[in-house]
């Protein structure tokens, strides 16, 4: 009796055994969340993906595209590992107690600026008295718009302030709008190739907010530190690599584009091309890619809060941490 | 009272508990579940009662309530008026009704998700887009009803009126129409609450007032609790269309009240 | 000899070029204040032929004349009831009435003359407390005698009749009968009365006119001789027994059998 019951064991604790070998040595499977659809300016992690940086680290990462508001609950619920979202989400999330990690920086400098067609004489902010500027009301370039009018001196009444969603690009040459708030990097490049005279107010000229960057759940941090160590480094590696060979990484990013036609590609080269350079800013030089300076976010958190735009402030260390760059 | 009156009276006007019962069900069930939930994925309806006070008191809801109600009736009415005569003259000609099905099919397939950004660019952020969107949010359904209601007319009938020397007229305004109104309000009550979602679609592709703005900037500030606000506030908006459309119809029809 | 009020004369209807025809050879005349039923078998073309009198088919073959003139739809002075009664629904039992007179003099007549001549018919009828009633309130007997009403509303000389008791009770299907008589008694309408029931046709008219199927045709017809002022006894006397009799004969030839 006990030596038939020992014949049926030993094969179970086998294939017991070979499975859970195989299932150690399978990479770990995670989700990151990008902005509304595939883009360029998602690079680091496309080139990432393609070079088997995620892949060295043990990490299987799936992607995943939606509202950068949507995301950010859903990763701070844990719903979802990783995402991507604006420095001035993250504060204003905070703000309201939702409990979200900034971990790496993608724009070291704040992407948004304020477009307008040469003819209307914008150049400036104070130009903006009495006209209409269409943007999305809400996050990031709700952020730049009113630290750019706060910095300058323009009251807000003295605009009049359009929610256009993300038909920026329509409204301008349709010229619905005087002026339009667009990422600096993104659509200025399509306009200028679309053939329109454009003068451009960006926001890194008027103060430094935190922009876009990688994020998470606290409870992802406590839970699974290394899988956060290993998205980070892979991170970085990323962009490392991105902008040290241009021309490789625009044609992995071509591979998460495939409805683009030649007109477009050409486009988004100069797109990418462009982010590139917001990549990268003094303190990145010193530091290394994905650092923020704490003192930045102070800046972000101060200037949200004078402008109404969020009604607490938390300390800087609860939602930013760096312990994870290399 | 005892126990068995007070029984007996529930039960005899079951009808009357029946809403505030459900109402107290739901609001219990959502207690519930927002106890499982952090405040900034569900709220209580605590939480949603505290916001909505806040936001009232600062005066901005009526405002926003009042431009989507605007939107929505104004675009029904839209809807009634070019989807009615349309759908008459579908159903007593076939041959129209052969040449032009194949496009109304087609557009209606469209979702208006799809349409609305680009009719927000063609006709300004302004309320024109969203009543524009929302008539033809509610065109459709109008129409089908009113090419069935017109089409259902009974042959009987009509005999009947000819053999009485009734003329195109008289056949028209004494048999076509009160005969088709049933079918032709089920359309309308259709239409009404479509126009409400065609507002908010509308809003959603560019606006800087209404609920569905509201919901929207709410939604950037990860202030679920005003999302809730601005999503009751349009339950409301919708369920009395509904029965604005329903007393009209009591009026009209009162061959169909009940005793 | 005064003219016909309704002149059928040699009808054939074919719904369908190349198909058997509905209707055959048809010829029969009607006088002014008589009752005449049409009997036959279901399916015979009796209704069809109803609705070429009213003018709302027309005849492939032949011609039909009321009051000498060829048959079109609207012929004032001609009242119809349906089999279902027909009352529209959305309108109360007086504005179902007063629907022909709307029709035909609408314009003319104000709204109180209307009603007060629709209340007429209704008294005629003996359908009292329901003229602000919709038809579903009512029940089949009344919604008949309502029927009745409207088609003797507009100044009715002629009435048509398709199978209006069919779908009622026996009881109520007397009650109608008698009233029907009593109206006609007063009016002095010329009524033709479309009929499956031998005992009914019989029972209200002065003639019988019997009809075969396939093709629909008249087999012949029987004259009812036994004086007016009827009543329901009538049905038990050997005169009538005799004459429902002849009209059964006729139908039996007509399918050709014999159960002599």
């Amino acid at each position: 009796m006990k030596k038939n019951f020992l014949w049926i064991l030993l094969p179970v604790v086998i294939v017991g055994a070979v499975v859970f070998l195989i299932d150690r040595s399978r990479p770990q499977k995670t989700t990151l969340a990008m902005t509304f659809v595939p883009n360029v300016q998602f690079a680091p992690w496309y080139v990432a993906e393609e070079k088997g940086f995620f892949r060295e680290e043990g990490v299987e990462v799936e992607f995943d595209y939606r509202m950068d508001i949507d995301a950010l609950p859903l990763v701070a619920a844990g719903k979802m590992d990783f995402a991507l979202a604006g420095g001035d989400l993250v504060l204003t999330a905070r703000s309201q107690g939702i409990p979200v990690v900034y971990l790496m920086c993608l724009y070291a400098k704040f992407p948004p600026a304020v477009v307008a067609l040469a003819e209307t004489g914008i150049h400036k902010p104070e130009d903006l008295i009495s006209r209409k500027i269409g943007l999305p009301l809400y996050g990031t370039s709700l952020l730049a718009m009113k630290a750019i009018l706060h910095s300058s001196g323009v009251a807000e009444t003295d605009v009049e302030l359009v929610d256009i969603g993300y038909g920026q690009i329509a409204a301008l040459t349709e010229r619905l709008v005087d002026a339009v708030v667009v990422f600096a990097n993104n659509e200025t490049v399509q306009l200028k190739n679309m053939g329109y005279d454009i003068n451009i107010i960006p926001s890194w000229d008027y103060f430094s907010l935190v922009g876009h960057g990688l994020i998470t759940g606290e409870k992802m941090i406590d839970d699974a530190p290394d899988l956060v160590g290993s998205m980070v480094r892979a991170g970085v590696r990323g962009m490392d690599y991105a902008l040290e060979h241009p021309d490789e990484a625009f044609a992995i990013c071509l591979k998460h584009l495939p409805e683009l036609g030649e007109e477009q590609k050409k486009i988004e080269k100069e797109v990418l091309m462009a982010s590139m350079e917001i990549w990268e800013s003094g303190y990145t030089r010193q530091k290394g890619l994905g650092y923020s300076h704490p003192d930045a976010w102070r800046e972000s958190q101060e200037l949200m809060y004078s402008a109404g735009l969020i009604q607490d402030k938390t300390s800087v260390d609860e939602f930013l941490d760096l312990s994870f760059l290399p | 009272m005892d126990k068995k009156r007070i029984l007996q009276i529930i039960r005899r006007n079951y009808e009357y508990f029946s809403l505030p019962l459900g109402l107290l069900l739901f609001l219990l069930i959502w207690k519930t579940a927002a106890g499982f939930y952090a405040s900034f994925i569900l709220p209580s309806p605590v939480e949603v009662g505290t916001r909505f006070q806040e936001f009232q008191r600062q005066g901005l809801l009526f405002r926003h309530f009042f431009v989507t109600f605007l939107e929505a009736f104004a675009g029904f009415c839209l809807a009634g008026v070019t989807a009615l005569p349309l759908s008459y003259l579908l159903a007593r000609n076939t041959f129209l009704e052969k040449i032009f099905t194949p496009y109304i099919v087609g557009l209606q397939a469209v979702p208006i998700v799809a349409l609305a950004p680009l009719l927000v660019i063609w006709f300004g952020f302004g309320i024109t887009s969203k009543v524009l969107i929302a008539a033809l949010t509610a065109f459709f359904p109008i129409l089908t009803n009113g090419v069935v209601g017109f089409r259902g007319t009974d042959r009987r009938f009509r005999e009947m009126m000819a053999i009485m020397g009734a003329g195109r007229k008289t056949v028209f305004f004494k048999l076509e129409i009160p005969s088709a109104l049933p079918v032709l309000f089920g359309g309308l009550k259709m239409g009404m609450t479509l126009s409400v979602i065609g507002a908010v679609v509308g809003e959603f592709a560019g606006a800087g007032r209404g609920l569905g703005y509201l919901v929207n900037t709410a939604r950037g500030s990860f202030d679920t609790p005003l999302i809730f606000v601005a999503l009751l506030a349009l339950a409301v908006l919708g369920i009395s269309f509904y029965l604005f459309v329903s007393l009209v119809e009591y009026l009209t029809m009162p061959w169909k009240r009940r005793g | 000899m005064a003219e016909p009020v309704i002149a059928v004369e040699n009808v054939t209807l074919s719904f369908q070029p190349e198909t058997p025809p509905e209707l055959e050879g048809v010829s029969f005349q009607i006088d002014e204040g008589e009752i005449v039923s049409l009997v036959g078998p279901s399916g015979c073309g009796k209704s069809t032929l109803l609705r070429l009198i009213c003018g709302v088919l027309a005849p492939t073959e032949g011609v039909i004349k009321v009051c000498g003139k060829k048959a079109v739809p609207g012929w004032s002075g001609l009242g119809f009831v349906p089999q279902d009664s027909l009352l529209f629904p959305w309108r109360t039992v007086l504005a179902n009435v007063r629907l022909p007179l709307e029709i035909k003099a609408g314009g003319e007549l104000g709204e109180e003359e209307l009603n007060r001549q629709a209340r007429k018919a209704l008294q005629l009828v003996n359908l009292n407390g329901v003229e602000d009633k919709y038809p579903r309130q009512l029940s089949g007997g009344m919604k008949q005698r309502a029927a009745l009403a409207r088609g003797l509303a507009a100044d009715t000389r002629i009435l048509l009749l398709d199978e209006p008791f069919a779908a009622l009770d026996a009881i109520t299907r007397t009650q109608l009968h008698l009233e029907l008589l009593s109206v006609q008694s007063r009016t002095r309408n010329t009524v033709l009365l479309v009929t499956h029931d031998i005992f009914e046709a019989v029972f209200l008219s002065h003639r019988v006119v019997v009809m075969g199927e396939n093709p629909g045709r008249i087999l012949g017809e029987v004259t009812v001789d036994l004086g007016f002022s009827r009543n329901s006894k009538m049905m038990g006397t050997p005169e009538f027994s005799r004459l429902v009799g002849e009209v059964q004969d006729m139908l039996e030839r007509g399918w050709g059998r014999d159960y002599g």
